[in-house]
C-alpha cells in the first residue's frame, strides 16, 4: 500500500513538473554583434571581458564578471566627496543597478588598464590594475584615474569571476571610478 | 611588527587597569593576528558585560585594528570605545550615560587622512509600567574630518540633538515602539520619524501576527561642490497566518508589500540633480506540509511576487513579477533511511519601459533534487544525490538576444563516512558534474564542461596521545566547445582545455596533556593545465605549491585559549611568503 502511495505521489510531481505554467516570452532573433567575450577560464580574461563589456556598455557581460557572494570597497578618502556610509553593503546586485545607471547616463565610455601587477596561485588571483577612463554624456566629460584591485577565484565550473574589488584613489587631481558609482547608487 | 608590539602594549595597560578590579564579573578580550603574503592586519576586542552595584550600572566594549598592505604602502588603522554608566534611583527611572568615540586613520604614500567621531547620550528611561516606557534623551556628535596630504583639509562638524522614543507593549499581543528626533550640527541637519507596530496572537490552531514600520528621514550634508539633501519616506508590513487541520495539514500564508520614496537633491553647486525615486513591492506566499502518515510528508511553497521601481526621467523604470513553485516528497522507510525529492520551478520577468541598455528579459530556473541518505548510529552512513538545474536567460529584443543561453547542470554526489570510536574514521567524497552552456541561436560559444571529484580522509584514533591523518584530493575537468555538426545533426563535444588539480596532505595532530596540542602538516598542491586547442598553440602549465604548517593550541579551563597557525608556502613559480594566524581569547 505504501509502496504503490509513493509511485502515485512521484509520477504526480513529475507530471505537476511538466506543466506548462511557466512558459517565458518569446524572444526576438539577434541583429547586433556581441561585445567581445570570453570564457573566463583563467584570471586575466576576466579582466579582459570586464575591460570590454564596461566599454561596450554590455551589462549581461559586466555582470558575469562578478561571483555572487562580490563585494565592492570605495576609497575611504572617498568620503568627503560622496554620502556618507555611500560604499556600504556593496554587492552584486548593487553593482549591475549601478552600472546599468552609468550605461545609461553615458553614450560612450573608454576604459583603460594601463599597467597591472598579478599574483595566482592557481585558485585564487590578485590583480592591481592602474586605470583611465573617458566617460562622454550629453552635456559633459568626466576624467577618471585610480588603482582598482580584483580578488578572483575559481567557481564550481573551473571559470574565474571577481569576489572582491577594491578601488584608490592615486591622482588628487581626478576623480576615481568609486566616485563615480557611488553618484550613481 | 614594532609598531604593533608598541600598540598591544600600550593597549594592555587599560586592559590590565581593567580587569584587576573587575576581575570577579565575566569580561572577555580576544586578540587576532593575520600575516598573508604581503597583507598584515591585527584587531584586539574587550568586553564587558552589564556590571551592577547598588543602584549604578556599567557596560563597555572596546575595538582596535589595523591593516597593513605592503604593495600598495597602505595603512589603515581604527579604534572605538563606548561604555554606558547607568543610575537606578527607583524601579521607574533609570539615568544613562553612553559615550561612542571612534578614530579611523588612513596612511598612504601620498594620502593621510583621519576621521574622529564622538557621541555622547544622555537619556532616561520613565517606565510607568509594564506596558509603556518613554525614554527621552539628548545626542552631543562631533565629527571631525582632517588631511594632510594631499593638500590640508580640516573640517569639524559639532552639533546637539533632541529625541524621544515610546515603547507601548501589550503583553503577548502587540508592541508598538516610536521615536522622533532631531539632529542640528554646524554643517549638517537629520530628522527622522519612526513608527514600528507587530501583533503575534494564537487562537486554539490559528497563529496570526505581523509587522508594520514606516520611517521619515530627511538628511542634509555638504559636498565638496555644494550641498545635498536627501528625503526618504518608507513604510513596510508584513501579515501572516498559520493553521492546522485535522493534524496533519499545515498552512502558511503571507504577505509583505513595502512602499518607498527617496528624493535626492543637489540643493546648490554645479550640475543640479533632483531624483525621485520610487518603489513598491507585494509579495504572496503559502506554504502546505501534509503528513500522510509518520513516513511520508508533502511540502508545496507558492510564492509570487511583483515590484515595481521608478524614477524622476523614467529611463531606468523597472517592473518586476517572480513567480515559484517548489512540491517536495519525504519518505522514510524506517528509522535509518530517507528519501527526498524537491522540484522547483521559477520564473522572473523583468520588464523596462524605456530601454536603454538593459531590455526585458525572464529568467526560468528548473531544478529537481533527489536526495537518499542511510545512517547508522555513531557517524557511519552513506548519502547518495542526484541533481538537476537549468537557468534559462531570454531577453526579449533583439539588440541583446544573443546572449540568450540555457544552462544546465546534472550532478551525482556520494559520500562514504565509516566510523569507530577510538579506532578510525573514514570519508569518501565521489563527485560526477557536468555543465551544458547552449545559446537560443547559433553561435560559437555553446560550451560544456565536465568534472570528477574524489575526496578521501582517513583518520587513526586508536593511540593515545597522537592521531595522524592523511587526506587527498583530486579533480579533474575538461572542457569545450558543444556544437552542432553538421555532418551527424547531433550536438559534438570538442574538447580543448583540461586541467587536474591533487592534493595531498598528511598531519600528525599531538596532544601530550588535555589542554595543549600541537599540529605539525605537510600538504602538496599541484595544478596542472593543457590546451589541447588545435587552432591556437598548444600549450601545458604546471604549477606546484607546498605547505608546511605548525598548530599550536592551548587552552585549559580558566577560558583562556590561544591558537597558532604558522603555514610557509614554497612555490615552484612565484615567491615564497607565509600566512600566520593567531587568536588568543581571555576570559574571567
Amino acid at each position: 500500500m505504501v509502496f504503490k502511495t509513493v509511485i502515485a505521489i512521484i509520477i504526480f510531481m513529475f507530471l505537476f513538473s511538466s506543466c506548462d505554467w511557466f512558459k517565458p516570452r518569446e524572444a526576438e532573433k539577434p541583429w547586433k554583434e556581441e561585445s567581445e567575450w570570453q570564457e573566463p577560464v583563467n584570471p586575466s580574461i576576466v579582466i579582459s571581458n570586464l575591460e570590454n563589456a564596461f566599454e561596450d556598455r554590455n551589462i549581461v557581460n559586466y555582470e558575469s564578471s562578478f561571483a555572487l557572494s562580490f563585494i565592492f570597497y570605495g576609497d575611504p578618502s572617498d568620503s568627503q566627496y560622496v554620502e556618507p556610509g555611500i560604499f556600504n553593503d556593496w554587492d552584486k546586485e548593487v553593482e549591475k543597478e549601478v552600472a546599468i545607471l552609468i550605461f545609461n547616463t553615458f553614450s560612450n565610455i573608454q576604459l583603460y588598464f594601463e599597467d597591472s601587477l598579478k599574483d595566482s596561485t592557481g585558485i585564487a588571483a590578485n590583480f592591481y590594475e592602474l586605470y583611465t577612463m573617458n566617460l562622454e554624456s550629453i552635456d559633459s566629460t568626466i576624467i577618471a584615474k585610480g588603482l582598482a584591485t580584483f580578488q578572483l577565484t575559481l567557481d564550481s565550473s573551473n571559470l574565474w569571476s571577481i569576489v572582491e574589488w577594491k578601488d584608490f584613489r592615486i591622482d588628487s587631481s581626478f576623480v576615481d571610478w568609486g566616485i563615480i558609482k557611488a553618484k550613481s547608487r | 611588527m614594532k609598531n604593533l608590539l608598541i600598540t598591544i602594549s600600550i593597549f594592555a595597560i587599560p586592559v590590565g587597569i581593567l580587569f584587576s578590579p573587575l576581575k570577579l564579573f565575566p569580561s572577555q578580550y580576544q586578540f587576532f593576528f593575520h600575516h598573508y603574503n604581503d597583507i598584515s592586519s591585527y584587531s584586539q576586542t574587550f568586553f564587558l558585560p552589564t556590571q551592577t552595584k547598588n543602584m549604578f550600572s556599567l557596560r563597555m566594549d572596546a575595538f582596535q585594528s589595523s591593516n597593513k598592505n605592503v604593495t600598495l604602502s597602505k595603512e589603515e588603522t581604527a579604534s572605538n570605545i563606548f561604555f554606558n554608566l547607568g543610575f537606578n534611583p527607583s524601579s521607574n527611572i533609570t539615568f544613562n550615560i553612553k559615550e561612542r568615540a571612534s578614530s579611523n586613520n588612513l596612511n598612504a604614500e601620498n594620502f593621510e587622512s583621519r576621521i574622529v567621531r564622538n557621541e555622547l547620550r544622555i537619556e532616561s528611561i520613565l517606565k510607568y509600567s509594564d506596558w509603556l516606557n518613554i525614554i527621552p534623551y539628548f545626542l552631543f556628535s562631533n565629527d571631525h574630518y582632517s588631511r594632510q596630504l594631499p593638500g590640508s583639509v580640516d573640517i569639524r562638524n559639532p552639533g546637539m540633538g533632541k529625541g524621544i522614543t515610546a515603547n507601548f507593549d501589550i503583553k503577548d499581543v502587540a508592541n508598538i515602539s516610536s521615536e522622533l528626533f532631531s539632529l542640528e550640527q554646524s554643517i549638517s541637519n537629520e530628522k527622522r520619524g519612526i513608527v514600528m507596530g507587530s501583533f503575534d496572537k494564537d487562537y486554539s490552531n490559528v497563529r496570526i501576527g505581523g509587522n508594520l514600520e514606516g520611517r521619515n528621514i530627511l538628511t542634509q550634508y555638504p559636498i565638496l561642490n555644494g550641498e545635498e539633501e536627501k528625503f526618504l519616506e518608507s513604510a513596510k508590513g508584513i501579515v501572516f497566518t498559520e493553521f492546522n487541520l485535522f493534524n496533519r495539514l499545515t498552512t502558511y500564508l503571507s504577505y509583505d508589500g513595502s512602499i518607498r520614496n527617496e528624493i535626492y537633491s543637489l540643493l546648490s553647486g554645479y550640475a543640479a540633480k533632483h531624483n525621485n525615486e520610487k518603489k513598491n513591492h507585494n509579495n504572496y506566499t503559502q506554504n502546505l506540509t501534509y503528513s500522510l502518515n509518520p513516513r511520508i510528508s508533502l511540502d508545496l511553497n507558492i510564492n509570487s511576487y511583483d515590484g515595481i521601481k521608478t524614477f524622476q526621467d523614467g529611463l531606468n523604470d523597472e517592473y518586476s513579477t517572480v513567480k515559484s513553485v517548489a512540491p517536495a516528497f519525504s519518505f522514510k522507510p524506517n528509522k535509518s533511511s530517507e528519501i527526498k525529492f524537491k522540484r522547483i520551478l521559477r520564473l522572473s520577468s523583468f520588464s523596462f519601459p524605456n530601454p536603454l541598455t538593459v531590455t526585458d528579459r525572464d529568467i526560468l530556473d528548473k531544478s529537481f533534487v533527489l536526495l537518499t541518505k542511510y545512517t547508522l548510529p555513531g557517524g557511519t552512513g552513506l548519502a547518495l544525490s542526484l541533481m538537476r538545474t537549468s537557468n534559462h536567460i531570454i531577453y526579449i529584443k533583439n539588440e541583446m538576444s544573443a546572449n540568450n543561453v540555457n544552462r544546465t547542470k546534472y550532478n551525482i554526489e556520494t559520500d562514504i563516512n565509516y566510523f569507530v570510536q577510538q579506532k578510525i574514521k573514514i570519508e569518501e567524497h565521489f563527485s560526477l558534474t557536468a555543465n551544458y552552456q547552449i545559446y537560443d541561436f547559433p553561435s560559437e560559444r555553446n560550451l560544456f564542461t565536465r568534472s570528477l571529484s574524489n575526496h578521501f580522509e582517513i583518520y587513526i584514533l586508536n593511540f593515545h596521545f597522537f592521531e595522524p591523518s592523511f587526506r587527498y584530493k583530486i579533480t579533474l575537468q575538461d572542457w569545450g566547445p558543444y556544437l552542432l555538426s553538421y555532418e551527424t545533426g547531433d550536438y559534438l563535444y570538442y574538447r580543448s582545455l583540461e586541467s587536474k588539480k591533487e592534493t595531498y596532505s598528511m598531519t600528525t595532530k599531538i596532544c601530550p596533556i588535555s589542554y595543549f596540542a600541537f599540529t605539525p602538516s605537510v600538504t602538496i598542491k599541484r595544478n596542472t593545465f593543457a590546451n589541447l586547442n588545435q587552432v591556437t598553440e598548444k600549450q601545458k602549465s604546471s604549477l606546484t605549491e607546498e605547505h608546511y604548517g605548525l598548530k599550536l593550541t592551548y587552552g585549559n579551563d580558566s577560558n583562556m585559549k590561544i591558537n597558532f597557525d604558522l603555514t610557509w608556502i614554497r612555490r615552484i613559480a612565484g615567491d615564497d611568503f607565509y600566512e600566520l594566524k593567531t587568536k588568543l581569547s581571555y576570559g574571567v
